[in-house]
């Protein structure tokens, strides 16, 4: 087969792929954006549940603190409008960087520690049956 | 002998291209619309070129430096995430660039696929399918993620490749 060098950075005959694939992207973003406002936020540690709010039921923020593994210290911030990582224990923080939820099926993932935060829509409480 | 050694020595220094560029990523402030933890994977530069030009083994040794690197200075869960993302888009830009045609920048934007795809199956296998949401933005930057890595290979193709045959040693590859 050709070496690197006689490759070209694009060839016409791959449009399709990568049309399917900019599709494909552009349905998923879509249909994520599109997806109801979170309605419940459930915490999970090592895919145990061990946290589950209504958010309605909040009449302000609230936090929680969870233990994940290894004993690293999450905590998760509910309100009625959503939920969010307030601090994680971790050096990478990519949990808490992932900012405010607010639709269903959104979640924040907390390796290091095995925690997951995720919202889960009206009428999806069998979401979590994975 | 010489040229034994020559690629010895090549492969020692696309590893530590590939660490530095591992660490400058690092130093990036995270990217504006982008899933939080994605990386826009510049070493992936350095294994594409190691699968495509020396073989499969080099670059699935980088791979395992590059995990190796991340276990040590960020930890087991990135050190696991970066080791199956690392084989996983290593041995499928090997298999683009020596079973087909492919251009360079479909075999960076493959790569960036079974990167994120690796890693994704370790996030669920680590925690629940949770980790899945983070599907359709990952699916648009591995679009932009590889092209880049694909344009950059282009462009810095011919000085790679000079290094390597004043290296190895020999007037022509």
């Amino acid at each position: 087969m050709r070496g690197l060098a006689g490759r070209k950075l694009l060839a016409r005959r791959e449009l399709p792929v990568f049309l399917a694939l900019l599709l494909a992207a552009g349905g998923l973003l879509l249909w994520t954006r599109l997806a109801p406002s979170g309605s419940a936020a459930v915490v999970e540690v090592d895919g145990r549940e061990v946290l589950r709010q209504e958010l309605g039921r909040l009449a302000g923020p609230e936090e929680h603190a969870i233990t994940g593994a290894g004993g690293l210290r999450v905590t998760v911030e509910l309100s009625p409008r959503g939920a969010r990582v307030a601090d994680a224990g971790c050096p990478d923080k990519t949990c808490v960087r992932t900012g405010h939820l607010t639709r269903a099926g959104q979640s924040a993932v907390c390796l290091p520690g095995r925690v997951v935060l995720r919202l889960e829509g009206p009428g999806a409480a069998d979401a979590e049956t994975y | 002998m010489k040229k034994k050694a020559g690629r010895v020595a090549l492969g020692g220094m696309l590893a530590a291209l590939a660490l530095a560029f591992s660490f400058l990523e690092g130093l990036l402030p995270p990217l504006p619309g982008m899933p939080p933890g994605a990386r826009l994977g510049l070493s992936n530069i350095v294994t594409m070129y190691a699968a495509g030009s020396l073989g499969l083994p080099w670059g699935l040794g980088l791979a395992l430096v590059k995990g190796g690197f991340a276990l040590l200075t960020r930890g087991l869960a990135a050190g696991t995430m970066s080791l199956c993302g690392g084989l996983a888009s290593t041995g499928c830009m090997w298999l683009l660039l020596k079973k087909t045609p492919a251009s360079l920048g479909l075999t960076g934007v493959c790569g960036a696929l079974a990167h994120n795809g690796a890693q994704l199956g370790a996030a669920v296998y680590l925690t629940s399918g949770a980790a899945l949401g983070y599907v359709p933005a990952l699916l648009v930057f591995s679009l932009f993620s590889g092209m880049l890595t694909g344009a950059v290979l282009k462009l810095t193709l011919p000085a790679l490749e000079r290094a390597a045959r004043w290296l190895e040693g020999s007037p022509k590859d």
